[in-house]
Order: C-alpha cells, then structure tokens, then sequence
C-alpha cells in the first residue's frame, strides 16, 4: 500500500537542537506566510469570482490537511473522505434550508408531497445544534466506523474498498431519499445566512475570510498532532502496526481516533462549502471527488502538511484553469496531470522541492550527489555525537 | 486464521482459583509464567502437544530444538498471536509494589469461564501492558523514527491516550537515554532507525522492549545476522538484564548457547524433551538422536 500513488515525503534529519528562535520561525512561516498571501495579497489582487473560487479550493486544502494526517502520516488509505465532507456540507445546508424556509417546510419536500419536517430535520433549525454536527457528526460516525474496521484488522486495499462502499452508499441512499435529502438536486436555493443575504460581496468575504481561519486552525491542530508523541505514534503505526500491537498499543482505537480528526476536518471543509458554492449535491461525496481529494494530497506530497495544502490549491487551480480553457477536453489534461505528477514526482511537490535543495546543497558543498535520490536517510554522521 | 479452534468445555471456576492459589503454594512466589498441558494444532497437527514449563523469576531460558519443534509457536501462544486448543499459560503480574501484596495472575490462554463469557483471551496490547515484551525473529523497528523516538514510542504504552498529545517529562527523556546507552546506541540516539545496521536493529529492539518495563521478554533469535563481536555484546547484555528480568531465549546458535545459557529447555516436536545445564544436553543420547545423529548439535538453518 505504501507505494501506490507515490512514496511519502521523507522527513528532514534530526540533527542538533535548534535554537528556540529557529524553531519557532521555521513553525510559524507557513502561517504568516500563508496568512499574508491569503489575507492580504489574495483580496486586493483576486477578482470576487476568482476569491469565490479561491475559498473553494481553501476547502479542499482543508479536507487534503485531514486526508494527509490519515494517509501522509498514518498509512491509511481512505477513498471515501467525501462522506464527511458530504455530512458537514449537508448538516450545514440542513440548516441554511431550515432559515431560509421560514415556517414553512424546505421546497424540496413540498414537491414530494410532505406535509410536515421529518423529525430528524428538526434540531437543524437551530445553529447551536447544526453548527457543532459539522464536527462532530463526521467524527462521531468516523470513529465508531473506523472502530469496527480497524478492530477486525481491515487495513490497506481493504480499508479503502470499505471506504469506497460507504461513499456509494450515502449517495445512492441520497439520491434515493428524495424527499428527505433533496435526491440528486440537493440542498440549494439559499438567499440569506444568519442574516446576511448571500449573494453580496461582504457576505462572501466574510466566508473566504472565515475559510482562511479555518484551514488556519485546522492546520495548527494539524502540526500540533504530528509533532507530539501522538503524531509519532501514528508514523509508527505506518511503518509497522503489528509492531505498534506488540509494543503495548490498542492499534485500532488509535487509528480510529485519527480517523475521526480527519473527518471532522473534512465535515468543517463542507459546511464551509455550502454558503459560497451555493448548493450541495450528492455528486460531491461520492467516489470519484474522494479519490480527487486523495490525489490532492499526492500531487502536493503527503507526509508534509504544507504539501496538501499545496497540492490542493494547485491541483484545483489548474482544474479550473484547464475546464475554462478546454471545455471539451479538460478531462483527458486533468487526468494526465495526475499520472505525470505521480509519475514524475513520487512524493510530490514538497519532495521534490527538497530533493531539488538537498541536490543544490550537496552540490555546493561539493560532494557527491546521493545515489538513491528517492530516500533521505542522510541522517546519521551529522546527527551523532549530539546529546 | 488467528483464532484456532476453541474448545468450550466450561471450566467451573471455583477449583480454577483454588487450582491457581495451589500452584502459586507450589512454586512459592517464585514462579512467573506457568504453562500446563498446552495444545496447539494447526488444521490437526499438534504444534504443542501437552506442553508444560515453569518459569522463575530471574531466569535466563534458553529454548532450543530443530525446526518446526515449536519455540517460535510457543512464544506466540505467549505473546496472544495465536490461540491454544486446550491448556493454561498463566501470568504472575504481582510486584514489590502491589499494594495489597498479593500476587495476581492473569491468565493468557485457556480456558477459563465466567459466567459465560470466556475470560481467557487477553489481547496482544493487553499482555505487553501487564509485562511481556517479545522481539521477533526479523527485526522489527519503525524505520521513520530516530533510535530515541523509536524507544519513546515503546515507553509510553502505559500512558492515557490523550497523554500522547502533550509533552513528555525531563525523567521519561532520561529513561530513554538510560536504555539507548544500555543497549550502546546513545551514539546513533538521532539517526533514523532505517539507516541502522541489522544489528543495530536488533539491539533497538531489545532496548524497545526495556523501555516497556516487562517483566518477561521474549527474544526471538536475537542474535540471528549477528556477527562474532555483536553476538558477544548481545550474550553480555542478557546476562546483564537476568535477575531484573526474566527471559526466555531462542536460539538455533550452538556456540552461543553454549557460550552464554544458564537453563536449556529442548523442544521437540512440540513436547519438552530434556531441561537442564547445556553439558546435561549435549550428553544426552536422546537430544543427539533428535539432531540427526550430530555429536555437536548445531542446527543451523541460516
């Protein structure tokens, strides 16, 4: 399983403790510098249709920042992520419907002829419940899910077949409940948002603004957990999880746990979906976007937090790029994108870009370049004689 | 595949306990794990047949025998990697600082019910938590960890979940250092475990098992690839951790038995054949036969 779609990035030698200083900067420059360009360059240089679409591929980096966790640092392939995003997205819409519908009931089940909201629809109207379900619903489902999988010892291929399974599941079962879930239109048709109407520019700004924070957040927890023991235990966990078993560890809670952090990042990716694309279908949760967000991750170079987010923003970039410009052929360029970047960079953006400055490096230095470029283990001689 | 057949003749309890409280009488606080009549077959052939041994605290064991004579099953068995058709492997979890002083068993295979549900399976992580490390015949380390972040994740298994998250003591860091220096890998604390000679790897992975604080190890083969030097460090160190520890040693390495084991159980298809001092083996007609007709047993198979 490791070597489908990719190696990982390798991490950076340990050698000698850095200063606080370094450490810090080093921590804190994907935020000022991600914070800079999102904040300050994007909304002065964007046109409004062009930071609409920016927030959209925010969201996906949101989803590629917990797929990377699972995938990039634990080993665990899901080609279903799309589920969560859909739970979010659709907790989210549940509720926009429900205030945009006033007393009445959301138009959608009008048509198919129900007289009164189902129960369960009920807690929606409220954003104190809907709001929280965001998280919480794809990651309570995620855990118990991931703790019955990965109890049974379903791991690799296997895990991602289930995965796979349950987003068709969802949305056939979406599609199929029409007058409960809107069938294969969806959710949409929302005008206003906790009072604001959405369709004006400030409203939309407050949602890219809110967007930025969130991957934001998520990337803090994000690099908070993979650089604790935790984050530790899960590359464990990647490289051998039947030694992590033998080493005193209940394997499949942990697994579970992270399972859950992910999708519950990937619920936060959808509700913010919502309110700026405007409409949430079955489509998005099904197969082919939850093996689009893995790619992301590949393409950017998982095992490095900055790499999905890379991966997802250029990845999205370049999808729109290509459908604007061939409308009739994207298809065929986008997927080629795919095969030469797996392909061509085994571990993506961010690996290449640090062999690239590893290579200049030992150039300088003058010795010979690595002879296995793909491996990092530069470690070592550096490394010891530091306490 | 995991679970071999069980047989589900309900124990009663009641002697069970008497039973156990007996046997603890019989060894004194002695005995650490006891094992008694242990079946195992694989799709009806008896691994282990009938198989019982006692084990002490402190003991150095060295378990020999030819292929297939069933060392590696039994430390499965052991270690909760496979089940046991019929037979009893009992664990004295008890230590000096229990505070009722009262010595607990757990047991790890058998039969034992209560109340319906069978008591007797004890998950992996759950027997390496109350104190039997096992390393495995091929070495078996996290290649992306340094050596110290390797030995971290190893001693922290008996910390809560969310424990994980947050940094650990200065005393915890010390500890790690302590074992890596005790294995002799303080120098390569910060190198990725991939880049570590095999065996490198090998005494990573005893120093994993010291940091999970267990009561008994069992080491596969741990000098296996080893050359002469590294074999001589690997022999002085077990010496050095019997008496804390208990061990149990499989070896296929007849120098090296020789060299460095104190009790020598033989095993043979799937029965003890002979316990004794390596000279009491070695002149025993019975062991010759078992090794083919060899006057020197040496059994290699690498």
């Amino acid at each position: 399983m490791t070597n489908l779609l990719g190696t990982a990035v390798p991490r950076r030698p340990v050698t000698a403790p850095r200063s606080k200083a370094a450490f810090w900067a080093r921590e804190a420059a994907p935020f000022l510098i991600g914070g800079f360009l999102l904040l300050v360059i994007a909304p002065n240089f964007l046109s409004e249709f062009r930071q609409n679409l920016l927030a959209k591929y925010l969201c996906y980096a949101i989803i590629a920042i917990g797929i990377d966790l699972i995938w990039g640092y634990s080993g665990i392939l899901s080609l279903g992520h799309a589920v969560w995003f859909g739970l979010g997205a659709y907790a989210m819409a549940m509720y926009l419907k429900l205030a945009n519908s006033g007393d009445s009931i959301p138009d959608f089940m009008n048509w198919s002829g129900l007289e009164s909201l189902p129960f369960w629809w009920e807690p929606f109207r409220y954003a104190w419940f809907a709001l929280p379900m965001v998280i919480i619903g794809p990651g309570i489902l995620a855990f118990l899910l991931g703790l019955l999988v990965f109890r049974s010892r379903v791991k690799g291929a296997y895990f991602a077949i289930v995965t796979q399974a349950l987003a068709v599941i969802l949305s056939v079962f979406i599609v199929g409940q029409q007058a409960y879930t809107g069938g294969t239109n969806g959710i949409t048709d929302f005008r206003e948002v906790f009072g604001m109407t959405l369709a004006t520019p400030s409203t939309q700004n407050f949602f890219y603004t809110a967007t930025v924070i969130a991957l934001g957040i998520c990337f803090l927890i994000a690099t908070c957990i993979t650089r604790s023991r935790f984050g530790r235990l899960l590359n464990a966990i990647r490289d051998d999880e039947d030694r992590v078993r033998f080493a005193g560890y209940n394997v499949a809670v942990i697994k579970a746990l992270i399972f859950a952090i992910s999708a519950g990042m990937a619920g936060v990716a959808g509700a913010l979906f919502v309110p700026q694309v405007g409409a949430i279908t079955p489509s998005s949760l099904g197969i082919v976007p939850s093996i689009e967000f893995v790619l992301l991750v590949a393409v950017g170079g998982r095992g490095t937090l900055t790499g999905a987010v890379i991966g997802a923003v250029v990845v999205s970039w370049a999808r729109s790029t290509l459908s604007e410009n061939y409308p009739d052929t994207w298809q065929y360029f986008y997927g080629a994108l795919f095969i030469g970047a797996v392909v061509l960079f085994p571990s993506g953006i961010v690996g290449a870009w640090r062999r690239l400055i590893l290579e200049v490096r030992m150039r300088l230095s003058k010795s010979r370049v690595p002879a296995a470029a793909g491996s990092m283990d530069v470690d070592a001689k550096g490394a010891a004689g530091v306490k | 595949m995991r679970r071999g057949p069980q047989v589900s003749n309900s124990a009663v309890l009641e002697p069970t306990i008497s039973e156990e409280d007996l046997k603890r009488q019989v060894h004194g606080e002695q005995a650490l794990l006891w094992i008694e009549d242990l079946v195992v077959s694989f799709d009806g052939f008896r691994v282990l047949d009938d198989l019982s041994i006692t084990l002490f605290r402190g003991e150095l064991r060295f378990l020999i025998g030819p292929n297939g004579a069933g060392k590696t099953t039994l430390m499965d068995i052991i270690s909760g990697k496979i089940r046991a058709v019929s037979g009893k492997v009992m664990f004295d979890t008890s230590n000096a600082n229990d505070a009722m002083g009262r010595p607990m068993a757990v047991e790890i295979e058998g039969q034992m019910q209560f109340n319906g549900h069978n008591l007797s399976r004890m998950r992996e992580d759950q027997i390496v938590r109350a104190g039997i490390g096992r390393k495995f015949q091929t070495p078996s380390v996290f290649g992306s960890l340094t050596c110290f972040e390797n030995v971290e994740v190893a001693a922290g298994l008996r910390d809560r979940l969310f424990r994980h998250f947050f940094p650990m003591g200065q005393s915890r860091r010390d500890d790690i250092d302590a074992v890596l220096e005790r294995v002799g890998l303080q120098e390569r604390r910060n190198a990725f475990a991939s880049s570590l000679s095999h065996g490198e790897r090998q005494w990573l992975e005893i120093a994993m098992l010291l940091a999970q604080k267990p009561k008994l190890l069992l080491l596969d083969e741990p000098v296996a690839g080893m050359t002469g030097r590294e074999r001589e460090r690997t022999g002085e160190l077990l010496h050095a951790l019997e008496r804390d520890h208990t061990l149990i040693v499989t070896e296929h390495d007849m120098d090296f038995v020789r060299q460095f084991s104190r009790t020598v159980t033989v095993l043979h298809m799937g029965r003890v054949l002979k316990e004794g001092r390596v000279e009491e083996i070695q002149a025993d007609p019975m062991v010759q036969e078992v090794y083919t007709g060899r006057s020197k047993p040496t059994m290699g198979e690498h």
